[in-house]
């Protein structure tokens, strides 16, 4: 019997886990306004410390593909 | 002050084995017929660190397996109980309606991307008819800004059996991955997993990426509007 490939197996904390996670945590999820604060709403790029960027997925793609050109030429 | 994880309905007071955002216990603030999952902070604005978006993701899944849970936006913290009272009750019928629809209901991602290692040079795309899903996958990227019915008949027809409900994101540029979410009932789990496994199969020249199962982020109303 063929084997069927697997869809890219979800390990905790690994690079999509993580682009998956900031996007619902940070995108998704109930906003009870009132006295609540949404202290990161509306906010796709959140520096950690000096040396991590977090950034959301699509964030990451133009990242990417501006490195990638840059390079290209 | 109180940073709050998720909503659940009110019920006998539980603990969660998890520990929440900066060390402290996770507690049940009650109001009306609904409790929200707290835990103590003593700032106002919580850093998105990896940490911190873990921690409120674990809290909300240390909860998930005992009850349905509403999880809300990262970083939402209130001045004290009293406030808290005052937000769940001015929700409370779309909160606990909202809770009803989740029952039993989990998340799972899902992203769709051409398969990088069989990828054609950017000279073959013109011609090269061997990888017609990645040329596919390419012509949708540069050509829309959501995602064509096609694409969406044939995710509907792979998956629409082990689903509840589903959505698309938005396209964010149009070279971003596409991206779903789905919402499966838990006895589904294994039957969506395997029929992921199935579309990749049929599918190879697209790269799916699945990650879940996750609290139904997407499947919640994000704001409410005030209920007179």
């Amino acid at each position: 019997m063929e084997k069927l490939p697997k869809p890219t197996p979800p390990q905790r904390g690994g690079e999509i886990e993580l682009a998956d996670l900031v996007d619902r945590l940070l995108g998704k999820g109930v906003v009870l306004w009132g006295e609540a604060t949404i202290s990161v709403a509306g906010v796709d790029l959140v520096y950690l410390g000096l040396k991590v960027l977090l950034a959301s997925t699509d964030t990451a793609d133009r990242m990417r593909n501006a490195a990638s050109n840059h390079t290209e030429s | 002050m109180f940073y709050l994880y998720g909503v659940i309905r009110r019920q006998a007071e539980f603990s969660a084995a998890t520990a929440g955002i900066g060390g402290s216990a996770v507690a049940m603030l009650p109001c009306c017929g609904l409790m929200a999952v707290a835990s103590p902070v003593d700032i106002r604005e919580i850093e998105a660190t990896e940490d911190n978006l873990w921690c409120h993701e674990h809290v909300i899944e240390a909860i998930m397996a005992e009850t349905t849970v509403l999880p809300l936006r990262f970083g939402t913290v209130v001045a004290d109980a009293a406030a808290c009272r005052h937000l769940l009750s001015q929700s409370e019928g779309q909160l606990a309606a909202q809770l009803a629809l989740l029952d039993g209901r989990v998340e799972f991602g899902l992203r769709l991307g051409p398969e990088a290692a069989r990828e054609p040079a950017e000279t073959e795309c013109g011609s090269a008819t061997n990888w017609p899903g990645t040329l596919y996958l390419r012509s949708l990227a540069r050509t829309y800004a959501s995602w064509p019915t096609s694409l969406d008949v044939t995710l509907n027809a792979a998956l629409d059996a082990y689903a509840v409900a589903y959505m698309l994101w938005p396209r964010g540029t149009p070279e971003s991955e596409l991206r779903a979410s789905f919402l499966v009932a838990k006895p589904a789990i294994d039957a969506f997993r395997q029929a992921v496994a199935r579309l990749q199969s049929s599918q190879p020249e697209w790269r799916i990426s699945c990650t879940g199962p996750w609290p139904p982020y997407s499947f919640v109303e994000s704001k409410f509007d005030e209920e007179g």
